[in-house]
């Protein structure tokens, strides 16, 4: 794969810490485009031996808006069906350029081991130094020791060593979308943490049309509906829950972007330091990126201050547990007390209503779409690597631009006809 | 040492020598570039202990570039210098630019006064200053000399006039990248080829603008001597800066010029170390252990290039940016290195780049480490520029050879 690919991927066996590098298949690419569309059909290749898949889009990391998207591919735990979680951020955008737009991490280690992949190398390292250390911990050790704050961690905190039920695996120091559990499968295989990081670089088909397409499409996002809100506290109004906003503004310090996403979909809160600071803070955690809306919405629910709502999602985002699974098991126990709930992490379990019924993670809102709608859309920004919120809120970034870029990039020549066939699979 | 005649190779590749030795910055990284870009491939890679070991004697061309020009002459001293002017005076062709281009100007200075093969004096020194004008510079764009300090006025591109009949692609004028190099003043010892005729939008000046065109402008950026049967060309400006393909060219020009008719038999490496030449799995092992450390080498260094420090080695500043070039010009050859067809290396050597990029890695922790406990980083960034010399030159060594080695398998064309 000649175009918008760093032409490999990464077959991981952990039995055997043996490292295959395969070129990626343009036949591949033609047959099922990217993302979603490949890890399934890499899924299915090594579904016998308990696969794991790391991909990206098609346009992941690229000048198209919104190409922040990675995700996991895998059997959830909760629900045994095959299903895709998000890895927004900048996690997307250092796979792709970590020099493989696909992993396959099959097997289980004897020893707990880490994942590092770089630049077109994937090596599997002894873990006896995070092994046991939280999500925080385990993100700075790893940076620390390869020297480079930019390295992005997927990694599981002490729910994904324990092999939790609710094991997230978690970016960097948040949440991430995984509400499948497939933090449970990474301490299964004995995997703390995969680290992303490399210095590649893209080769466009047609570099000024590619150029061109992004500039006009970013003109026309300019008008969107999103213009003028900011924050992942201003996402709840689409779903209903109108005063999340007024709530939790009081601690707002910032607002985060994924990866060349025109929306800040991620709130920064000052937890211990004015959140009206304007210079650098001397605290080392003064606060807490907020990723996953549900979580902070079902701490509200269960009537906690947005303050402590957010200590608690930083708990959970340290433990490594999917907090919308901790807020809907307490509110079931009957336990509001932040100390309470904190204790509960080790050893949840039970059965969730809001577990995800589709193949795409809930963690996306509806925005008020029919379920097939949102399936769709969800899909298509699973195959090109488009942010799936930003895929929900801005509808100019529609089917036909995207294939547009897709053969811009590529020169590939790809139809409707091949997409309509490609979602179909990916939704059997 | 001992050099081995294989096969005679086109009239395109005469044995060629570059500087990697003491005193030597990055930019001799930038010749490798372009040989490598023109097709040149008889390249070898010579420090100050190669050339005393009589290394110029199988080279036809000798390219010395950017660095500490006191280092370079103290490292080659007397014994260097006499080694330097017989390879000339026999027929050998030195093209020296910035610090290679001051080595053999005339000089008082201990270690350089050894040299002295051209009697050429320079605008660029503080003698020639009014004393508020003396005051007006960083000490970072100042190097001593005696009593003196020899300066730079701007950085980046100068317009450069080519003066008695000399042309760079078809060119009478054209741009050049000036980083400290040598404005020299008229003299009978020399045939100018290029002086300094005025600045660019992308000239960075370091001084008054006025008292950066009396320095230059006017002055010579370009010459050359006949020594014996050689010649030497001198170049204040960079010429081989790889983003200046006019002046790259006319690099090129000079180099099939004055060998026309002179090549040697294709040469071995002047390595010391047993030869081992490997192939096949094994070979793709190693190189990947190298691709390895060197990635992590380059993503170490690439979180350094924002700091606003330079450490002082010898008589010169290294920014941290540096780094970062010698790690990726390795890197993006390494890639070529692979793709090349039937490829066998020298076992030993290789190892000893993965070891070096090891060590390289170390040395960047260090740094760091010092830097954030406001420590002096300065003796492990001395360490680590050395060892980012010696894996680029030991690096470069197989890749030439490599490259050798394909031409000798592959059926010339008509």
């Amino acid at each position: 794969m000649e175009y918008l690919s760093t032409h490999k991927i990464a077959i991981i066996d952990l039995a055997t810490s043996k490292v295959i590098d395969q070129e990626l298949d343009e036949d591949l690419v033609k047959e099922k485009i990217g993302g979603a569309g490949i890890t399934m059909a890499l899924y299915e290749q090594y579904q016998g031996e308990d696969p794991v898949v790391l991909g990206t889009g098609l346009l992941t990391g690229t000048l198209a808006p919104a190409s922040a998207l990675g995700m996991i591919t895998a059997k959830s735990p909760l629900t045994g069906n095959l299903c895709h979680a998000p890895l927004t951020l900048y996690a997307g955008l250092e796979l792709k350029y970590s020099g493989f737009d696909y992993v396959v991490i099959k097997g289980k280690s004897q020893k707990p081991v880490y994942l590092w992949i770089h630049d077109g190398v994937a090596d599997i390292n002894d873990a006896k130094e995070v092994w046991g250390k939280d999500v925080w911990a385990s993100t700075d050790a790893i940076r620390e020791l390869m020297g480079d704050q930019l390295i992005q961690v997927l990694t599981i905190g002490k729910a994904g060593e324990s092999e939790s039920d609710f094991a997230q695996v978690c970016i960097n120091y948040w949440a991430s979308g995984d509400r499948w559990g497939f933090g449970k499968l990474f301490g299964q295989k004995k995997l703390k943490l995969v680290a992303l990081r490399g210095m590649s670089l893209l080769e466009v088909s047609d570099g000024e049309g590619f150029v061109s397409q992004c500039k006009e499409l970013i003109s026309s996002l300019k008008s969107g509906s999103f213009v003028g809100k900011k924050g992942i506290e201003e996402i709840p109004a689409a779903v209903g829950e109108e005063d999340v906003q007024k709530w939790v503004s009081p601690i707002v310090h910032r607002r985060l972007s994924c990866f060349n996403t025109p929306f800040p979909t991620n709130t920064f809160v000052f937890l211990d330091e004015d959140p009206k600071l304007l210079k650098e803070t001397e605290k080392k955690e003064p606060g807490f990126l907020i990723t996953d809306i549900f979580g902070l919405l079902g701490f509200k629910k269960l009537g906690l201050s947005a303050a402590d709502a957010c200590i608690l999602l930083r708990e959970c985002a340290r433990y490594g547990i999917d907090a919308v699974a901790v807020a809907e098991l307490s509110q079931k126990a009957g336990k509001k007390k932040p100390d309470e709930i904190k204790k509960s992490f080790s050893g949840l379990k039970g059965t969730l209503e809001s577990l995800g019924k589709g193949k795409f993670s809930p963690w996306c809102p509806n925005f008020g779409l029919s379920a097939n709608e949102w399936e769709r859309r969800q899909t298509i920004a699973y195959i090109f690597g488009i942010h799936p919120i930003f895929a929900m809120m801005a509808p100019e970034l529609n089917e036909e631009k995207l294939i547009g870029l897709a053969n811009l990039g590529t020169g590939l020549g790809f139809t409707s006809e091949m997409l309509d066939k490609v979602i179909a699979d990916i939704s059997k | 040492m001992s050099i081995k005649p294989n096969r005679d190779l086109p009239p395109s590749s005469p044995p060629i020598g570059i500087y990697t030795g003491s005193g030597a910055s990055h930019s001799w990284l930038w010749f490798v570039e372009i040989l490598d870009r023109i097709g040149f491939c008889n390249v070898h890679f010579v420090d100050e202990r190669d050339i005393l070991s009589n290394a110029l004697d199988n080279l036809n061309v000798l390219l010395m570039s950017g660095g500490d020009t006191f280092a370079i002459a103290e490292g080659l001293g007397a014994e260097g210098s006499g080694k330097l002017r017989n390879f000339i005076e026999r027929g050998g062709l030195y093209i020296g630019t910035c610090a290679g281009a001051y080595l053999p100007l005339k000089s008082s200075m201990d270690f350089l006064n050894q040299f002295n093969f051209i009697n050429v004096k320079i605008s660029n020194i503080s003698r020639r200053l009014s004393e508020p004008e003396r005051h007006s510079f960083q000490k970072n764009v100042c190097s001593s000399y005696g009593c003196d300090f020899v300066f730079h006025v701007v950085r980046e591109d100068v317009l450069l006039e080519m003066v008695n009949g000399f042309q760079a692609d078809g060119k009478k004028e054209m741009i050049a990248p000036l980083y400290g190099g040598p404005s020299m003043l008229p003299s009978e010892d020399i045939e100018v080829i290029a002086t300094y005729k005025g600045f660019t939008k992308k000239t960075k000046f370091l001084v008054e603008e006025d008292l950066a065109a009396k320095i230059l402008m006017g002055n010579i950026a370009v010459a050359k001597k006949s020594m014996g049967k050689g010649k030497l060309f001198i170049f204040g400006p960079h010429f081989e800066h790889p983003h200046y393909p006019s002046c790259n060219l006319f690099l090129a020009e000079i180099i099939c010029k004055e060998q026309e008719g002179r090549f040697r038999p294709v040469q071995n490496d002047f390595s010391r170390d047993p030869q081992n030449p490997i192939k096949g799995g094994v070979l793709r092992e190693l190189l990947k252990d190298l691709k390895r450390e060197l990635s992590n080498a380059r993503i170490i260094a690439s979180g350094m290039n924002d700091f606003s420090i330079s450490w002082l080695i010898g008589n010169k500043y290294y920014e941290p940016e540096k780094i970062s070039v010698f790690i990726n010009t390795v890197w993006d050859k390494l890639k070529a290195l692979e793709s090349m067809s039937g490829l066998e290396l020298d076992k030993y050597l290789l190892l000893r780049c993965v070891e070096i990029s090891k060590e390289i890695i170390k040395n960047i922790k260090t740094i760091k480490s010092e830097m954030k406990e406001q420590g002096d980083a300065t003796p492990p960034a001395s360490k680590l520029f050395l060892n980012l010399k010696a894996l680029s030159s030991h690096f470069f060594t197989l890749y030439f050879k490599a490259k050798r080695n394909r031409f000798q398998m592959e059926p010339l064309g008509d």
